[in-house]
């Protein structure tokens, strides 16, 4: 009987193996998503040139590109999980469409995105130099500067057009400005809320031309206050944001002129400055005659975040005023955090590093009779050039492919 | 610091078997190869029950080893370092009692390895496809303090009783931008039972349970460059993040079970079949408590059956061992989504799990041992063995697919000398590996050239091994307390023979000397 059991108990130990090799397993599957685009009225996709349709994973970050397929529908094999639609393209007249949706891919899928029109305006960010250097390579150093370009062929008048900065930074939370799981239309700003003086047409900006403005309108490189590491120079920008008013250690370039300040919220900072890790800047335009100062002080236009307990108030600036807007991200993946609806901004960019000195350049899409129309579908993903040495006032002479 | 605490407290109670036997077994040249001794003459020697001790044929041993190890050569898996060296101190004893045996030990291991990329885990098991890395070459200097200890005790007259624990704890550092700092612990206990069924006959079962923990820092010290931090899922493949620190911990528990049969006939003849199963998990988590990520987990099922037929005379000892083991391993992906709740709060929710990596593996040894014994010790061993790996890893959902049979021979011959009350072991050995058939789809796999291909060819690679030892025992003359000195000098080469361009001309090469104390 011992003996038997010496025979029988191996042999017992595979069967079980065997027979437990056979087990159902779910493994990771590709699906394909089939996406269907929703035209505003008037609008066919035959009207639709430079389409874009990517599909990004939210949680991994990786990207897919969709090919068109009949029907006029897109397709994408992809393998499961949670993405997000970004669609941009462009109508005649420079007129953009963007569409931005989310949607779970477990399963063949059909997804619909409603494209609408992009806000266009002549007046656009051509150059952003956000990321500063750090003096010795260990201080932050804030030489920042924004160059905005009237790529129209009539004048734009900058008087009042406001300048700021979305609430918000470049973390692992998501924007709390959330309505039914999409970010609102509204743009809140904070820190120093700026905008350029006059009465209207004080300040008119000719085609094919732009204007610098610089935190700090000195020769950074140069100046024994400066930074040696800085690869600009500020002294001859248009214009100047100095801050005072507000905290005294700011300094001022009395030859240029300053940008007005119409609100100050949350903590007093040195300077205006676009945080190193990015965040989402805009350019916008009231409804005419309205007194910025009145609207920047009026409760009606100040919310505190939807996702927040604090009860600091931030100024809220209606989609339908944005001129052009930038979404720059954090250089961090895992950091980075969408703030611009796609009618604006339909994606992101961000520098390679932090603190590179480098600044992000608008493409130039053709030039006409020597005027650099720069490239804009309100996609700053295919819009702009990453790791530029900056240009502040010089334009490009050839096309960027 | 705090290893060299637990050091110094500890270190009476490894040694505590060893106090106890300063006076036993006067038995001279059984002492200095206790470990030929323990293996022949206890049928259970190796078997995953705490009660074996109980047989050990020595009353006590005493065991104390300082040494150095170097290994340098290109013939090396792409996620090791083709340059370590390593110091090591190891004690372990065990003593028996009238009704009770206890073992023990406590060891100690700094290593700074050279050149290492692809992995900067350190206790998480080697199969497990989830693995965060860098493909920087760094420095790594790595440390290790290992605690055990176990008792068997005869509650009954049919029925021993054993409990045994392992605790381990490590770190790994290193001082290349991204630089992980990696901290682990490991621990597993097994309580255990062996019943008389006759005179000839026991049978034993253990159960054990086992943890894991794990932690991940990557820096930067400059702070400003961003680095890319690949969380690998398998074959190569893997998602990418970008910045200047990320953070993961893998948490691991696991349970395992040995069921045993033993069979002695108090003659000459014996037999043990062990059966066995092991569960095994662990769980990546990624980012802080804040927003917690769940960066994929590993489910090993093994299932392993074992069995050794001795046949022991005056003169000889012939020993064959079977053995199989089946692995089956999952890596499970979670697709997760980012929602915020009512509170504001931001998480990480779960909304679909699938199998992203699967591995089946199945290995098999046949191993012979003859021993020329001259008054109950070896003067001549021989071994000889064959070892045959079927493995198949799939990855989902594009299907990658890795397939290879191994089969490895090997055999070694140890003569032992004595002169005088001093012994000289002369051993030689070698190894051949034939890669019998493999296949790789990796068509689409970013790191296909850098990665994928190079480890598939280090897995299926043929090569063969050379290996050397010489080691004396000195008998120290302190009264009342049998004891030696060793010193020993071993040597290794493995070469490869195969035909990858990875590793054309390559070879891993080892040189480790140390002293020992016995008693």
């Amino acid at each position: 009987m011992k003996k038997i059991l010496f025979y029988i108990l191996p042999l017992l130990a595979i069967l079980a193996v065997v027979s437990c090799s056979d087990d159902d397993e779910k493994v990771a599957k590709n699906a394909t998503l089939s996406i269907t685009l929703k035209f505003p009225e008037g609008y066919t996709s035959a009207d639709l040139s430079e389409t874009s349709v990517k599909v990004t994973n939210t949680q991994t970050s990786q990207t897919y590109d969709a090919t068109k397929g009949d029907n006029d529908k897109y397709s994408v094999v992809v393998p499961s999980g949670e993405y997000q639609i970004s669609i941009s393209g462009q109508l005649p007249g420079h007129i953009s469409l963007n569409g931005l949706t989310n949607v779970s891919v477990y399963a063949d899928t059909e997804a619909t995105v409603t494209l609408s029109k992009g806000n266009f305006s002549g007046l656009i960010f051509k150059e952003i130099y956000y990321s500063k250097v750090k003096k010795n390579g260990k201080t932050p150093y804030n030489d920042e500067f924004y160059e905005l370009y009237n790529n129209s062929d009539e004048v734009v008048y900058l008087d009042n057009v406001i300048f700021g900065v979305l609430e918000g930074t470049q973390g692992i939370l998501p924007s709390g400005w959330m309505e039914n799981g999409e970010l609102m239309k509204i743009c809140a700003l904070t820190s120093y809320i700026t905008a350029f003086p006059g009465n209207g047409t004080d300040h008119p900006l000719q085609p094919g031309k732009s204007v610098v403005i610089a935190t700090k309108a000195m020769n950074h490189k140069d100046d024994p206050n400066g930074c040696p590491e800085s690869p600009v120079n500020l002294e001859n920008a248009d214009w100047e944001i100095y801050v005072g008013d507000y905290n005294q250690k700011d300094v001022d370039n009395p030859d240029v002129p300053n940008m007005n300040i119409i609100k100050q919220i949350g903590s007093v900072l040195v300077d205006f400055q676009v945080p190193y890790t990015g965040n989402a800047i805009i350019i916008a335009r009231l409804p005419q005659g309205t007194d910025l100062n009145a609207f920047a002080n009026d409760e009606s236009n100040l919310m505190t975040n939807p996702a927040s307990t604090a009860a600091t108030k931030y100024l809220i600036i209606p989609q339908e005023y944005v001129l052009d807007g930038v979404d720059i991200v954090n250089t961090n993946a895992s950091k980075r955090v969408k703030r611009l609806r796609p009618e604006i901004d339909a994606g992101t960019i961000h520098n390679t590093t932090d603190y590179c000195g480098l600044s992000i350049r608008r493409k130039v899409h053709e030039i006409k009779d020597g005027r650099v129309i720069y490239q804009d579908t309100n996609n700053s993903e295919n819009d702009f050039l990453i790791d530029q040495v900056p240009t502040p006032g010089i334009h490009p002479t050839s096309v960027d492919n | 610091m705090f290893l060299k605490h637990k050091i110094l407290t500890l270190f009476g109670i490894a040694l505590f078997p060893v106090a106890l036997s300063a006076s036993d077994d006067a038995d001279n040249n059984r002492q200095r190869q206790y470990k030929d001794i323990l293996y022949l003459e206890n049928i259970r020697y190796g078997i995953d029950n705490p009660t074996s001790v109980s047989y050990s044929p020595l009353n006590h041993t005493a065991d104390i080893k300082i040494g150095y190890n170097y290994k340098k050569g290109d013939f090396v898996n792409i996620d090791k370092s083709p340059k370590e060296k390593t110091l090591f101190i190891d004690m372990s004893g065990t003593k028996k009692l009238k009704k009770t045996a206890f073992e023990g030990g406590i060891g100690y291991q700094n290593t700074i390895e050279y050149d290492r990329r692809w992995n900067s885990t350190l206790y998480i098991a080697s199969d497990n496809p989830f693995i965060l890395a860098d493909s920087v070459r760094s420095k790594y200097n790595v440390e290790k303090f290992i605690l055990n200890g176990g008792f068997s005790w005869d509650a009954l007259s049919f029925m021993k009783f054993g409990i045994k624990a392992h605790y381990e704890v490590g770190s790994s550092a290193d001082q290349t931008d991204p630089r992980p700092d990696t901290k682990g612990m490991r621990f597993n206990i097994t309580p255990g039972l062996d019943f008389k069924l006759s005179e000839k006959l026991n049978i034993g079962v253990s159960l054990g349970g086992r943890l894991l923990n794990e932690e991940i820092k990557y820096t930067n010290v400059v702070g400003t460059t961003n680095y890319n931090f690949f969380l690998m899922n398998g074959l190569g493949c893997f998602y990418l993040q970008n910045g200047t620190s990320y953070q993961r911990r893998y948490k691991g528990s696991g349970w395992y079970g040995n069921l045993q049969l033993m069979w002695d006939n108090h003659s000459f003849l014996s037999n043990i079949v062990s059966l066995g199963i092991d569960k095994n998990s662990e769980r990546a988590e990624d980012g802080g408590t804040q927003r917690l990520f769940i960066g994929g987990k590993y489910n090993r099922t093994q299932y392993d059956i074992y069995d050794r037929f001795s046949i022991l005379h005056e003169n000889s000892a012939h020993n064959i061992t079977i053995s199989a083991s089946i692995h089956q391993i999952d890596g499970i992906w979670y697709d997760q989504k980012s929602v915020t709740n009512d509170n504001g709060q931001t998480y990480w929710e779960i909304v679909n799990s699938s199998i992203k990596h699967k591995e089946d593996r199945l290995e098999g040894t046949l191993k012979y041992r003859f021993d020329l014994l001259r008054h109950s010790v070896p003067t001549l061993t021989v071994n000889t063995g064959i070892n045959f790996v079927q493995s198949k890893t799939t990855n989902y959902p594009d299907i990658y697919l890795q397939k290879y049979n191994n089969l490895t021979i090997n055999a070694d011959i140890s003569k032992h000398f004595s002169i005088k009350k001093s012994l000289l072991t002369i051993t030689f050995s070698g190894n051949y590996k034939f890669n019998l058939s493999s296949s790789l789809y990796s068509d689409g796999i970013t790191l296909a050239e850098q990665y994928t291909i190079p480890m598939f060819d280090y897995l299926t690679a043929n090569h063969y091994g050379i290996y050397g030892k010489i080691e004396s025992k000195i008998p120290l003359n302190i009264q009342k307390l049998q004891s030696y000195i060793g010193i020993y000098l071993q040597g290794s080469t493995q070469q490869y023979t195969g035909k990858s361009i990875h590793y054309s001309n390559t070879s891993y090469n080892q040189i480790e000397g140390g002293i020992q104390f016995l008693f």
